[in-house]
């Protein structure tokens, strides 16, 4: 119904869109390569829960462009009953619109030298765009406060643990946050964690700087934390970083269950390369997952594994199969075009995977 | 005499594809921001004819200008949904503008038929296997014979009042369509057509959707009317009517008019991607006419430029047909083309003609080039 009357509800509103929540941009700051974005959301959007992510939306040349980006905001901040972590600014400008007593969404964004997203954002935001819209809105990180919780964070996925720990009301049990970044000027909420620990004496935080040392090793831990088995364990941050941290605490006899995480994978300059190469490919469909590697066209790719996805004419035509892309670049063959690594859709037949991808196959088709 | 054309050689088919992708190229890098203003543009009218003709036609207790008027509005509306929004969305012309419903997964259209199944009769096998005898239902619909290439039966002889009753329920044929290949309710089943979608999920998606529209608009709406049910009711299906009348008419005229031609699925084996293009070239017909004309058409006035590239926007067609005329005339390719009651008077004409089984004296005639 909201789809039908949009059209109309547009021409009083022309920035209505019907299942998106439009969001002002109250601020930005811009610290080393990230921004840190601060939103008043319409009513529209769902209650969120810590940790949660979803997608922002910007309209790029007709074409609604999206990323999606973990939510920073505490709950507090989220209902607007507590803003006192947000800069003065963003304080300001709230308390001009706080007339629906609405609260505020913050999300920190890299800006990735390769990516098309990310440095479109800034663009925009530079040229003065305020607005944009939020969408899809997920329960990310499940987390129970009664529970000791280790957070590991590399990079950018620090944000979600932002999230979390603002929205700890009371410190129950040990909570230990590592932080991995690369130079200082990318160590980001510094502020909000020493405010933490003044806070909640018992919270432990590990800042690891990897400019001027190897990688962070779960060994580290070992003084501070000797017995993980009562730990929920959640990881975000890029794939290469996690996989070797979740390796290391199943090696230390953490159960795979203990651990929750949250991966994204960073775009390459992979314009100019001529063929396709190995990927990882990870095929969501009705709540499976299914790992499996190769290169080459998506369609005979999927079906060299067992897997059945939808097809037709297998020349771009038909669009039978076309499929959700979650993540990653893919090259369509007859265009030459190469994809953004947010979502959108690809046509399986004429599409090749130039990063590792995650796809989303509708539950109708045959696995 | 139908001519059966056999494939370009391949290397003027290779120049032909590299004339269109590059022609195509070029369009595609400027789709942007205009387009979607003008998708949007169409559904917000399509959106205002449907809400005033519904309310006009409860005028019809006034006077029947009024309902008449209603009726209008209501089929201009379907005719809209149906041609330049739905057609063209579930071809995924729009899909590129990542819109939460003008996209070819998501987008239900006001026509008994389900999109899902449209999209499989249609976008695959109608756009890959164009006029290729046996092979695309489209041609005839499997009731109409339109070329001496298929054996006349008795009740071809009728088949220009079968056209019209196909018209007049054209919704009904084009959601039974798929079914009908499919041999789901009657028939035997053809050994060499597989499907990937279950027949029982086809009567589901046909049941569903079909009794969806039947509800909608010979109950619901009626009863909304309260005492001026019958208004509506009767309302409602002249708009269906017409609007299974001028979408049939379309369509024929895109395929079935007398330059049209077909193809034999031997020939077709292993085609290139120029001989492709050459098939839909020569398997297409366009017609001329006011923008508004081509517009209702959902563009498909422009039928050769839809099938060389059923992903680029409609509303590109017409700036494409000058180019692909010339592109044709530089292969040497006929480009058909005509007013658009010359193109359907030839569409009567050619059912008309193959109503009749073949004179010995004309012979098929194969043509190659």
């Amino acid at each position: 119904m909201r789809s039908y009357v949009e059209p109309l509800v547009r021409l009083w509103r022309p920035k209505y869109r019907a299942g998106l929540c439009n969001v002002t941009l109250l601020h930005v700051e811009r610290q080393g390569r990230y921004l840190h974005l601060w939103f008043t959301p319409s009513s529209s959007l769902p209650p969120l829960t810590p940790g949660a992510h979803l997608d922002l939306l910007l309209d790029n040349n007709g074409r609604l462009q999206g990323r999606t980006f973990s939510v920073c905001s505490s709950l507090d901040e989220l209902d607007g009953t507590h803003v006192l972590h947000l800069p003065d600014a963003v304080q300001q400008a709230l308390g001009a619109k706080r007339t629906s007593g609405k609260g505020v969404v913050q999300l920190c964004v890299e800006i990735l030298e390769h990516g098309q997203f990310t440095p479109l954002l800034w663009q925009q935001i530079q040229q003065g765009q305020r607005h944009f819209y939020l969408a899809s809105p997920q329960r990310g990180l499940i987390v129970d406060y009664a529970k000791p919780m280790l957070l590991m964070a590399a990079g950018s996925g620090i944000t979600p643990m932002r999230s979390i720990l603002l929205s700890m009301r009371r410190q129950w049990q040990s909570v230990t946050l590592v932080y991995s970044y690369r130079g200082a000027q990318n160590a980001l909420f510094l502020r909000e964690w020493a405010q933490l620990q003044l806070q909640f004496p018992g919270f432990q935080l590990l800042l690891v700087d990897t400019s001027y040392r190897d990688r962070f090793h779960v060994s580290e831990l070992m003084p501070l934390l000797p017995d993980l088995s009562a730990h929920q364990i959640m990881m975000t941050g890029a794939y290469a970083a996690l996989h070797d941290w979740q390796q290391q605490l199943l090696q230390l006899g953490v159960a795979g269950r203990q651990i929750q995480q949250e991966f994204f994978q960073l775009p390459s300059a992979v314009a100019g390369h001529e063929q396709a190469p190995a990927v990882a490919l990870v095929v969501e469909q009705a709540g499976q997952r299914h790992h499996l590697t190769g290169q080459g066209l998506l369609l005979p790719l999927l079906e060299a594994h067992q897997l059945q996805p939808r097809f037709g004419c297998r020349r771009g035509i038909c669009q039978q199969c076309l499929c959700q892309k979650r993540s990653g670049q893919v090259r369509n063959v007859l265009t030459g075009d190469v994809s953004g690594a947010e979502s959108g859709f690809i046509q399986l037949c004429i599409s090749e995977a130039l990063t590792d991808v995650v796809l989303e196959l509708a539950s109708g088709d045959q696995m | 005499m139908t001519q059966i054309i056999q494939p370009l050689s391949a290397e003027k088919a290779a120049a032909l594809a590299a004339d269109l992708d590059a022609l195509a190229g070029e369009v595609r890098s400027q789709v942007g921001a205009s387009d979607a203003a003008y998708i949007e543009r169409v559904l917000l009218v399509q959106r205002c004819a449907v809400i005033s003709g519904r309310l006009c036609m409860l005028l019809g207790f006034w006077s029947w200008w009024g309902w008449g008027l209603g009726v209008l509005l209501l089929a201009l509306g379907k005719i809209l949904d149906n041609m330049e929004i739905g057609h063209n969305v579930l071809h995924g012309q729009y899909d590129w503008m990542n819109h939460p419903y003008l996209n070819s997964r998501h987008f239900e259209w006001d026509i008994a038929c389900d999109a899902k199944s449209w999209q499989r009769t249609h976008n695959f096998e109608h756009h890959t296997y164009t006029n290729i005898l046996g092979k695309d239902r489209d041609y005839g619909y499997g009731l109409l014979r339109l070329s001496h290439s298929l054996r006349w039966r008795i009740n071809n002889s009728w088949q220009i009042l079968t056209y019209f009753l196909l018209s007049t329920f054209f919704q009904w044929g084009v959601a039974y369509h798929e079914l009908a290949a499919q041999r789901v309710f009657m028939g035997r089943k053809k050994a060499d057509r597989h499907s990937q979608v279950r027949d029982e999920d086809l009567k589901k998606a046909f049941f569903s959707k079909g009794a969806r529209q039947l509800l909608k608009d010979y109950l619901l709406f009626p009863l909304l009317a309260g005492p001026l049910f019958f208004y509506v009711l009767f309302g409602n299906l002249a708009a269906n009517i017409l609007r299974n009348w001028w979408t049939s008419t379309v369509i024929f005229c895109g395929h079935f008019t007398a330059d049209a031609k077909v193809f034999r699925a031997e020939d077709c084996e292993q085609e290139s991607r120029g001989q492709w293009f050459y098939r839909q070239m020569l398997g297409s017909s366009n017609f001329t006419g006011p923008r508004w004309l081509h517009i209702l058409t959902g563009h498909l006035s422009c039928q050769i430029e839809h099938h060389l590239f059923p992903d680029l926007p409609s509303s590109r067609y017409l700036a494409l047909a000058v180019e692909v005329e010339k592109i044709a005339a530089k292969h040497q390719i006929p480009y058909h083309t005509g007013s658009f009651f010359g193109q359907y008077c030839t569409v009567l004409q050619r059912i008309w003609r193959y109503s009749w089984p073949q004179k010995s004296s004309h012979r098929q005639g194969v043509q190659t080039s």
